[in-house]
């Protein structure tokens, strides 16, 4: 198919399917995609995740890939400018510290997309069938790939970029403001995160 | 074992250490050097908090399981990192709750006379207080005349986590393709199972509520990293 990997990532791949226990398995086959652009309650109206499928992700949306070892936040080009001065800071889009910036030429190069980059960089493409009854295979899917996110883990950390706030809880770069937005997105990651044996590695992308 | 290297480090060879001794194996591989001392840190975060964990856990030691089932089912294959010692038993250094183990079994015998078969799962181990102790887990399940009803109970997620760790084994022992391959003829054999059993009445693709997502699984672990050509 003229995509390879890394015969370490995948010996590790091979090793964790044969020992996670099923509830974190599940997570690593098939992730979490959550939204995190509207207005949620850890309590009452958690996010809920959605259908691997790039037709759920929306223009201006910001959304949380949790694949168990890894964990991305991808935020759209059209997202809410008040969103964005309330969770990184910024005021622009392109301010946002994106660990991919010298990736994009040779994602582009590597990695055949039939859709138009909506973003500028990584789009975690992950073309799935609706998996109602009765289902049809369809094949001709298969370039909007799941596999995008585990390529790029390879891509990126090579050349992770620098430019991460460096913040409370080291292993989570998040900047953490004082404003309802992002407290409840970092509460929200909290609780996904505290009760794990092992905490993932986490990736901003735009 | 914890491997922090930032090169090729073989962990194909290297790896073997923890799988016969119940160990497990974190690879924070960067593939390449660490472009920045942020990124260094964080990963040095992670692993600060992944070794808390591993040493505040809980734990037994010295550990040995055996699987006991009525007559007529055999065990075929172990899934983990254990040691077997014997047809159905299983030496576990050490006991964690970070771990799972997978038996693939095998029926060996017509069970007709029967109208439910048990399993037990008996693990002997020390805990951290020193005391010899042994766990029991017991179940019984009905056997059925009716291929409808198994198709009915089954349960995708432990189909796809033993799809997945089968997956691994035969493409050690063959090839990754080979592999793949399987994991589509198996969810061929699903589906015209199910439609020899329940004829639908319109064509189509037809698949039993409780294996809906099991092609969409599959999908996904043709796709993961693992399994990629």
């Amino acid at each position: 198919m003229g995509v390879s990997t890394r015969i370490d990532e995948r010996v590790y791949a091979m090793e964790n399917m044969k020992s996670m226990p099923i509830k974190y398995l599940m997570l690593y086959i098939y992730p979490n995609l959550y939204p995190l652009h509207y207005q949620f309650d850890l309590v009452t109206n958690p996010p809920i995740p959605l259908q691997l499928s790039f037709a759920n992700i929306d223009r201006n949306g910001v959304y949380l890939l949790d694949t168990y070892d890894h964990l991305f936040i991808y935020i759209c080009k059209s997202v809410h400018p008040q969103f964005l001065a309330d969770v990184f800071n910024v005021t622009q889009w392109s301010q946002i510290p994106d660990e991919c910036e010298q990736n994009t030429t040779t994602m582009g190069n590597t990695l055949q997309r039939t859709n138009p980059p909506q973003v500028n960089g990584f789009i975690p493409n992950s073309g799935d069938n609706q998996p109602y009854s009765p289902t049809t295979l369809h094949n001709n899917n298969e370039n909007q790939n799941h596999n995008y996110s585990h390529e790029a883990n390879q891509l990126i950390e090579p050349e992770t970029k620098s430019n991460t706030h460096l913040m409370k809880t080291p292993v989570i770069n998040l900047p953490y403001f004082d404003n309802p937005t992002s407290q409840r997105i970092h509460a929200f990651i909290n609780s996904l995160i505290e009760d794990r044996p092992f905490k993932p590695n986490f990736h901003i992308l735009r | 074992m914890f491997n922090l290297s930032s090169s090729f480090s073989d962990l194909a060879t290297v790896s073997t250490i923890a799988k016969f001794s119940g160990g497990s194996i974190k690879y924070y591989g960067n593939g390449g050097t660490p472009s920045s001392a942020s990124s260094l840190n964080t990963m040095l975060a992670r692993f600060k908090e992944d070794m808390k964990h591993y040493l505040t856990r809980s734990i037994g030691f010295e550990a040995v399981m055996r699987l006991r089932s009525s007559r007529g089912i055999n065990i075929h294959t172990f899934y983990g990192n254990f040691f077997v010692r014997s047809t159905d038993l299983i030496t576990l250094p050490n006991v964690n709750p970070d771990s799972a183990y997978a038996i693939q079994l095998s029926i060996s015998e017509d069970m007709k006379d029967f109208n439910q078969i048990c399993f037990q799962a008996a693990l002997l181990y020390t805990n951290s207080k020193g005391e010899r102790r042994i766990r029991v887990h017991t179940i019984s399940l009905p056997v059925v005349t009716d291929l409808l009803d198994v198709i009915e109970a089954a349960d995708q997620d432990a189909i796809t986590s033993l799809l997945a760790k089968m997956a691994v084994d035969r493409s050690c022992q063959s090839s990754i393709q080979d592999a793949r391959e399987a994991i589509i003829n198996t969810n061929i054999d699903l589906i015209n199972a199910y439609r020899m059993v329940h004829a639908p009445q319109y064509p189509g693709l037809y698949i039993s509520h409780p294996t809906r997502l099991l092609p969409l699984y599959c999908l996904a672990l043709l796709k993961h990293v693992r399994l990629i050509l």
